[in-house]
C-alpha cells in the first residue's frame, strides 16, 4: 500500500497517468441517514479516500471491510489536482450547468481532477462495481468504483489508505489556500501579486501553522499591487506560486518563464537568484528548474 | 451529496461557540476514565471526550461529535491518530 510518511512539502511518487475525472455519478441514492448519536467505535473505520484521475489496481484492496478495518485510506493526485470539500462540490454542481463532459467550476477556476480526504464508511461490494460513501465532515459524498475500470476511462478513481494523519489537515489547509486564491484573484488586484506575498510572509516557513492561523490570515493580502511593471521578483514569484506550477513535481524550467515575462533569462537568473536566497523557491532536477518552497 | 450536518474544526476556545452542534477537532489523550477520555485541546485547554475508545494516553485522538458543553464533546466518531502528530 503506498501509505506515506513523507515529510512537508515533499509529495513524492505522483501517479504519472492523466485522464480527465468527470464529475462525481449524479442520480444516485444521495440522502443518507445522519450518523447514530452514538459512540460508533466498532464501525469508525478510518479510512480516508481521495478521488484522482488515474487508478492504479494495487492501491485499492476491496478486500478491506470498512466496518471492522481501522486501517485509513488516501488517494495519490496526479499534477493538477485540486483539494476540496464535499460541500464544495455540492456548491459547484448546484451552480454549474450540469452539462454532460463539462468540467467543474469551483471557486471560478475550472477543474477536471479533484482530490479529497475524508472516511469511507457504507460500503458495499458487488460484481460489477464497489460503492461507498465518504465523509469528510462537511458532507457525504457517494463514490462508484467500477470493478472493470479501465485506464483510460474517464472516471477513474484511485484510492489510498492514510498511514499519517498530518495529511488530513494538510488537505483541508490546502482546500482553505486553494479557495483563498481564487476567490482573492477574482476580487481587487489584476495579478495576484499582493496574495502571494501576504502568505509567504505571514506565515513564514512554519508548516506547523495551524488551520485556524491560515484561515485567519487577514483578508486584504493583495498588498498593492500597480500593474505588471512593478516588481520583477513579485512576478517571477507568482508564477512559481500558481497553482498548477506547485502541483508539478519539476517546478518551471527558467526559460518558460523568461518567454511568459518576455525578458532576457539573464533578468529571470537575478530574481531567482534572490528568491533561492531568500528560501522561496529551490531548484529541482536541473540549475534550471526550480519550485516554490511554499508548494504542498 | 448531502451536506446537512457538517463538523467545525474547533479548539476549546472556540468551541463555546458551537454547544450543541457538531465539531470535530483533535485531542492529546492525558487521562482515560471508563467512557470518557479527558485530552488536551489544539489550545492547550483540557476538554472532556463522552464514550471514547480506549486510546492510550500521550496518543492524539481526532474527535468527531456533538458538542454538550464548553469543555465535553460527546462522541460520535473517534480515530487514533497516533502517538505523533502536527510535529514536523
Amino acid at each position: 500500500m503506498a501509505g506515506s510518511k513523507g515529510s512537508f512539502p515533499a509529495r513524492p511518487r505522483l501517479s504519472p497517468l492523466i485522464s480527465r475525472q468527470a464529475p462525481p455519478p449524479l442520480g444516485l441514492p444521495s440522502l443518507l441517514p445522519p450518523p447514530p448519536p452514538v459512540a460508533t467505535s466498532a464501525a469508525a473505520a478510518r479510512q480516508s479516500a481521495m478521488m484522482s484521475q488515474d487508478f492504479s489496481p494495487s492501491q485499492f484492496t476491496p478486500s478491506q471491510n470498512a466496518a471492522d478495518s481501522t486501517t485509513p485510506f488516501k488517494m495519490r493526485g496526479a499534477s493538477g489536482t485540486m483539494p476540496l470539500t464535499v460541500k464544495q462540490i455540492a456548491d459547484a454542481h448546484q451552480s454549474g450547468t450540469g452539462e454532460k463532459g463539462a468540467p467543474f467550476v469551483v471557486d471560478g477556476v475550472e477543474t477536471a481532477n479533484i482530490r479529497l480526504v475524508g472516511m469511507v464508511n457504507g460500503k458495499t461490494e458487488r460484481n460489477t462495481d464497489v460503492s461507498f460513501t465518504l465523509d469528510d465532515g462537511t458532507g457525504r459524498l457517494d463514490f462508484i468504483r467500477w470493478v472493470n475500470d479501465a485506464s483510460d476511462s474517464s472516471e477513474t478513481v484511485a484510492i489510498q489508505p492514510i498511514t499519517d494523519f498530518n495529511e488530513v489537515t494538510l488537505h483541508f489547509i490546502q482546500c482553505v489556500r486553494m479557495h483563498i486564491e481564487n476567490t482573492k484573484s477574482k476580487v481587487g488586484s489584476p495579478t495576484r501579486t499582493g496574495s502571494s506575498m501576504g502568505v509567504s510572509g505571514s506565515n513564514g516557513f512554519s508548516e506547523s501553522s495551524t488551520p485556524t492561523s491560515l484561515k485567519s490570515t487577514p483578508a486584504p493580502m493583495t498588498i498593492g499591487s500597480n500593474g505588471s511593471s512593478t516588481d520583477l521578483n513579485t512576478q517571477v514569484l507568482n508564477i512559481f506560486r500558481e497553482p498548477a506550477n506547485i502541483e508539478s513535481e519539476h517546478g518551471v524550467h527558467i526559460n518558460e518563464i523568461a518567454k511568459r515575462l518576455k525578458l532576457p533569462e539573464a533578468k529571470i537568473r537575478e530574481a531567482i537568484a534572490f528568491h533561492e536566497d531568500a528560501g522561496h523557491i529551490y531548484s529541482t532536477i536541473d540549475e534550471f528548474h526550480y519550485k516554490s518552497a511554499f508548494a504542498d | 451529496m448531502e451536506t446537512s450536518s457538517p463538523a467545525a474544526f474547533v479548539n476549546a476556545e472556540i468551541l463555546t461557540m458551537f454547544v450543541g452542534r457538531r465539531v470535530r477537532t483533535v485531542v492529546q489523550v492525558q487521562r482515560n476514565e471508563g467512557g470518557m477520555v479527558v485530552g488536551q485541546s489544539p489550545d492547550g485547554h483540557p476538554l472532556t471526550i463522552k464514550s471514547a475508545m480506549d486510546i492510550p494516553v500521550s496518543h492524539f485522538m481526532e474527535v468527531y461529535g456533538i458538542a454538550e458543553n464548553n469543555q465535553t464533546i460527546r462522541a460520535e466518531v473517534c480515530t487514533d491518530f497516533g502517538p505523533s502528530f502536527g510535529e514536523i
